[in-house]
């Protein structure tokens, strides 16, 4: 037999692997208390703990700050900065590019412009009683789901994605969502082009807990969901042929994958708009301190991705205190540097 | 067994495999050989059961390629692609692990771990397990592949027997690692796996394999023993191109030599 140290090393992994979620999710509770506590009124980490542990004991002012205000809008910034970044690591491993991501391939647009639709139109009387307040998600699931879809049919050739064509496509319907927005704008009131200005740009300002309540199931089933699909997202790196033979069934999978993705993300841009490369940045990072396999990219994913996104929203809350930017800006700033340097690393590494 | 009973295939209005009967036995290493576009890899995608033949069937052990069930299968059969693409840095261990995918929830990782160790010393690529996929060389990936093919089939408890099929299994490899990947094939028939193999060089063809097939325009030109099929005016024919056939000198084999032909 060989040395076990080696074979430890090389196979199992598995206390490396428990090692980094392990540093993720400290990392990701250090944000979680940072961001409750960070903001005009500054409340101290202790005081956040206790306020969170013994709620009575707290003063009402911490309490109502902590719980009311803030609470909601750190497990709405987490949940979708997990559920993006999550939808982009299965996006990636799906179209078996690493620049796919749920923003620049046009499906946060999409997912945009069918909630910018159903804010300007209204939702159809009879439709309202029905759904009622799960009109935004729903609609911007619907938006999510049919560019993802149209984009696989655009970029896809016999299993294969072109990059170019998936990139190109990606533009071409963020321009027509874009243009569609518009010509719901020129129908809208006041009150709708606030909203819709919010959508565009992504923001957390809008958090309550029925916003929690409605991203939550999709965020939460989106990352479960993608941990039983790790092994077949393995075998899709080496192309859905290889996938086949190796026993997957591969379509089935390929639909279960998309649509939890653009439910994730029709989600995420309900609760808060647009918000661009949280998909494309977190799974990189991830994948240059840990390799690509799913088994650790996606739960790692999803903590570094709520930990960023926390991070970029307080950002956007401090730095013009008392006002505040939209995340959307902040993450576009930080993220589209990001993708100019990874265009031009892989440039390099694979020559034309 | 795995056979295909007068198989065709219709590609851009044109058969591509054309009434095409083989099988792959077990206790056979079969080379077939053929010019570019004969339908070789066609004929692959067909016996492989990834592509459904448009007139007759392929069937393993009696029962219709359709008719398995795609981890049953996968099991059973194992294919080495012509080119496997992998630009995302899976590291060699999770590469060839991947072939133990079909074997989940029936073995242990300790019984998973050991067929992929086994798989990479026998491609000769048990020093690069901890590499990262995407950095290696061309010829370093196929072996990678080839392990991970081994480790789909490596299964100590389980009946039936095994088949092998290898697309072009030796284009990127050096001298040496094309003689022991053959070789290490070889020796998997002779335990009573059934290996098809597409082969480019007629001369690895001509020293490993049982039994040699001839392909052109997607039917079967000869088919037989490597003295029987590998004759001068056959593989003429064959590959349109003149080719001399003499005796090794290490081996009772055809030795086959192109003739020096220039563009003419």
């Amino acid at each position: 037999m060989t040395s076990l140290p080696l074979r430890d090393a090389i196979w199992t992994g598995r206390s490396r692997h428990a090692g980094i979620l392990a540093i993720l999710s400290v990392l990701a509770a250090v944000a979680i208390i940072a961001s409750l506590g960070v903001g005009a009124s500054a409340i101290s980490p202790g005081t956040v703990l206790r306020t969170l542990l013994h709620a009575a004991d707290a003063s009402p002012r911490d309490a109502a700050i902590v719980l009311h205000l803030r609470l909601p809008r750190t497990l709405l910034g987490f949940g979708l900065g997990a559920a993006l970044a999550v939808s982009g690591a299965m996006m990636q491993g799906l179209f078996r590019n690493p620049l796919a991501d749920p923003g620049l391939i046009g499906v946060s647009a999409g997912g945009a412009m069918a909630a910018v639709a159903v804010i300007v139109l209204g939702v159809p009387a009879l439709l309202a009683g029905t759904v009622g307040p799960f009109a935004l998600p729903l609609a911007a699931f619907a938006g999510s789901l049919c560019t993802t879809l149209a984009i696989q049919r655009i970029a896809s050739d016999d299993g294969r994605t072109d990059v170019s064509t998936l990139l190109l496509a990606g533009i071409a319907i963020n321009a027509i969502a874009g243009a569609v927005t518009g010509f719901l704008i020129f129908g809208s009131d006041d009150r709708q082009l606030r909203d819709i200005t919010f959508w565009s740009m992504g923001s957390l300002g809008g958090a309550t807990w029925t916003t929690v309540l409605g991203l939550a199931p999709f965020a939460v089933g989106a990352v479960v969901a993608a941990g039983r699909w790790a092994g077949v997202l393995d075998a899709l790196l080496l192309g859905e042929r290889e996938a086949g033979l190796l026993g997957f069934d591969v379509e089935p999978a390929k639909r279960r994958i998309v649509i939890a993705t653009a439910a994730a993300v029709g989600a995420g841009v309900a609760a808060a708009g647009v918000i661009g490369f949280v998909g494309l940045v977190v799974p990189h990072l991830v994948r240059l301190m840990a390799g690509a396999g799913h088994r650790l990219l996606l739960p790692a994913s999803a903590l570094l991705g709520g930990t960023l996104m926390l991070c970029a929203d307080m950002l956007a809350r401090t730095v013009v205190i008392p006002a505040e930017l939209p995340i959307g800006l902040v993450t576009a700033l930080l993220g589209g540097p990001f993708f100019l340097w990874l265009l031009i690393r892989q440039r390099r590494s694979f020559p034309p | 067994m795995i056979e295909a009973e007068g198989v065709s295939l219709r590609r851009g209005g044109r058969f591509v495999v054309d009434e095409v009967s083989i099988s792959i036995r077990p206790g056979t290493l079969t080379a077939v050989l053929g010019p570019n576009g004969a339908g070789k890899s066609s004929l692959v995608r067909l016996l492989s059961g990834e592509a459904a033949p448009d007139f007759g069937k392929v069937t393993l052990d009696g029962r219709d390629l359709k008719r398995w069930d795609r981890r049953d299968l996968a099991r059973r059969r194992a294919v080495l692609s012509q080119s496997v693409s992998l630009t995302f840095p899976l590291s060699v261990a999770e590469v060839v692990m991947l072939g133990r995918a079909p074997h989940r929830a029936r073995s242990t990782r300790a019984e998973d771990m050991a067929a992929a160790e086994a798989s990479l010393k026998a491609a000769d690529v048990w020093h690069l397990a901890g590499r990262a996929y995407p950095t290696l060389s061309g010829g370093e990936r196929q072996r990678v592949q080839f392990a991970r093919v081994l480790a789909q089939l490596e299964d100590g408890g389980q009946s039936g027997t095994r088949y092998l099929i290898l697309d072009e299994p030796t284009s990127s490899l050096d001298i040496r690692h094309q003689a022991r990947l053959l070789g290490l094939a070889g020796g998997l028939a002779r335990k009573g796996w059934g290996v098809l193999a597409v082969l480019h060089d007629a001369n690895l063809a001509a020293i490993h394999a049982d039994t040699v097939v001839l392909l052109r325009e997607g039917r079967i030109l000869a088919s037989g023993d490597p003295w029987s099929v590998m004759t001068p005016d056959r593989l003429t024919e064959t590959f349109d191109h003149p080719v001399l056939v003499s005796r090794r000198d290490d081996l009772d084999r055809p030795l086959i030599t192109p003739a020096a032909g220039t563009a003419d």
